[in-house]
């Protein structure tokens, strides 16, 4: 004859049943363990932002630099079939889309790490 | 009134309040501790390092927890994760992956005699399985939890729970099935 699979999970539960473990002190040693909540993370999104920003701002130089007041869409689709003609390598259509896109995700970075910050003070 | 843990784990997020997260390790420790030893095969002073440092991941990602499980199974899952990043940098350990020798299964029908038959027999089970009974039976996680702590796929769970009882099954089968 088998086991059957009541018998067996209620003779399991009574040879896995334990006795709650005193705590012995073991929750003052976390709580002296602890390290100041969200403050590495604050600081890696801060770095994060920064970096991102500055990769920002040199796109938005080069485009100041070609010379236009024609802002964002308009100038970025010159440059970009500018860049493509001249070249012939229409990955850089790509490349400068990628670059504008990570513009725009590191001034939400820079935006969500200042509030951040601001949350941590 | 006790406070429930949302309500600690909302003061811990909104004032950074230590004293908060101090009453949810108090309350959730034995649990902890009480896994990973069974995770490290009654190793203590590992399994309470592996539970101190599970508290303070919890404290690290605490805003993290979205409330989609219990508390317990949350912090469950940090400690099973500790482990088997643990064990992975160990390669082997044989204190998991294999169990003692099992003596022959006595039929005498003793009670004190099946129980430790019973720990006998779990312990010789590979870890997973032995790991997938005792979420189920001894923390009465449900499939969907035992998935979420470990990271198998359900199916997986369903096959270690059924694969662990038919071995247990196997070792034990020298007991007599009438009431102990």
């Amino acid at each position: 004859m088998s086991l059957d699979d009541p018998r067996l999970e209620e003779w399991l539960r009574e040879a896995l049943r334990e006795p709650q473990l005193p705590d012995d002190g073991f929750a003052e040693r976390v709580l002296a363990a602890l390290p100041p909540r969200g403050q590495p993370l604050d600081r890696y999104r801060a770095a994060l932002a920064i970096s991102w920003t500055a990769s920002g701002a040199g796109i938005a130089a080069a485009l100041c630099l070609a010379g236009s007041t024609d802002w964002a869409a308009g100038v970025l689709a010159r440059l970009v079939n500018a860049a493509t003609l001249l070249t012939g390598r229409p990955w850089i259509s790509f490349a400068v889309t990628v670059a504008f896109v990570s513009y725009m995700g590191g001034l939400y970075a820079a935006r969500a790490a200042v509030g951040s910050l601001g949350r941590s003070r | 009134m006790t406070p429930t843990d949302p309500d600690l784990i909302l003061r811990c997020l909104t004032s950074d309040d230590t004293a908060a997260f101090g009453d949810l390790v108090r309350r959730h420790q034995s649990a902890v501790r009480g896994f990973l030893r069974h995770l490290t095969r009654g190793d203590s002073a590992r399994s309470d390092d592996l539970a101190q440092e599970t508290f303070i991941r919890a404290w690290r990602g605490l805003a993290g927890y979205r409330g989609g499980s219990r508390f317990g199974t949350w912090l469950l899952g940090i400690a099973y994760n500790l482990f088997r990043n643990e064990r992975r940098g160990q390669r082997n350990d044989p204190a998991f992956d294999a169990g003692n020798e099992f003596p022959a299964a006595a039929s005498t029908g003793n009670l004190s005699d099946l129980r430790q038959d019973l720990a006998s027999a779990l312990d010789r089970l590979p870890g997973d399985e032995r790991t997938a009974l005792a979420l189920s039976l001894q923390f009465s996680l449900t499939h969907e939890e035992i998935a979420a702590t470990t990271g198998w796929p359900l199916g997986t769970v369903k096959t270690h729970l059924s694969r662990g009882k038919e071995q247990l099954r196997g070792l034990l089968a020298a007991w007599n099935p009438s009431p102990p």
